[in-house]
């Protein structure tokens, strides 16, 4: 590595940091920060909860992250078919905070099912922030013959 | 915000708040994956609180350490053996690896760091030093 390009990079080190002044300070916060924060140049209030959705022998399982939340504020509502999930916990905190970055007390977020899921059997657990649904799905009927008497 | 032409125009502002009251994500999807977990700091009068959001992991799976005056926080969770790589239908988050740097201001004792893993939360709190703490106020008597 070239010397300056060493210095610079001890620089950027040295600067990387919440506590870090000036410069650094700024770089860090866009780097870590989600777009959305970014973007918007406000803090946010509420985070928006991030999901992830696998596929697993014809059940689909959709992990939301939601840390900090307690499993009794989270409610899992399905309407026809529309699974939705929130939390509104009202909170009330004189924390000072010297950097918010997230907060997930109340949030809501729908997904749409499609047609061949199964659910009367959608079931759900909370594990270490993460909230876990099983979503099975229905072997769908193939299209029905009619035969020409 | 009144005064402005754009925003006193019902039906415009009304689209405009909608648009900036939300998240991009909210808009476009968010058809990236997060591998960063978010932080707060909470500042009370004897310590500094880190709230690391890393949900899904163990506690095993993180790793603090202090270089100098910074705090190093990461993970780095191996995938267990006879684990199948699952097939994503969608990926907003990844926690797996990770690392996090803070510098630590000089009012911290660093030999005070502790940690705690719940809810998905890593809960780093540093204690300041007796004299940074916060004082609450005192009579001083008059001799």
């Amino acid at each position: 590595m070239h010397t300056s390009q060493k210095r610079r990079a001890h620089r950027a080190n040295r600067n990387n940091g919440f506590f870090a002044p000036g410069f650094g300070n700024i770089i860090n916060e866009i780097l870590n920060s989600p777009l959305n924060e970014v973007v918007t140049d406000k803090p946010k209030k509420h985070t928006y909860p991030q999901a992830n959705v696998i596929s697993q022998d014809g059940t689909y399982i959709l992990s939301l992250a939601i840390p900090g939340v307690a499993k009794e504020d989270v409610s899992i509502n399905i309407e026809k078919n529309k699974l939705t999930i929130k939390s509104e916990v009202e909170e009330n905190t004189d924390a000072k905070y010297r950097l918010r970055e997230f907060n997930y007390a109340k949030f809501e977020r729908a997904f749409n099912l499609s047609d061949d899921v199964d659910t009367d059997n959608i079931s759900a657990k909370f594990e270490n922030g993460v909230l876990t649904i099983s979503i099975p799905t229905v072997e769908e009927a193939g299209p029905q013959k009619v035969e020409i008497a | 915000m009144n005064t402005n032409g754009i925003a006193s125009n019902p039906a415009f502002g009304k689209i405009f708040d909608e648009l900036f009251n939300r998240s991009i994500s909210d808009i476009i999807g968010t058809d990236f994956t997060t591998e960063s977990p978010s932080v707060n700091i909470i500042e009370t009068d004897e310590s500094f609180e880190i709230e690391v959001a890393a949900p899904g992991l163990t506690k095993k799976d993180f790793d603090i350490s202090l270089i100098k005056d910074h705090l190093i926080i990461s993970a780095d969770r191996k995938t267990e053996a006879g684990e199948s790589a699952p097939t994503f239908k969608r990926k907003e988050y990844d926690y797996k690896k990770f690392s996090r740097k803070f510098r630590l201001p000089n009012t911290v004792d660093k030999e005070s760091v502790k940690a705690k893993y719940d809810l998905g939360i890593l809960r780093v709190t540093v204690d300041k030093t007796p004299e940074a703490k916060e004082k609450g106020p005192r009579t001083i008597e008059i001799n």
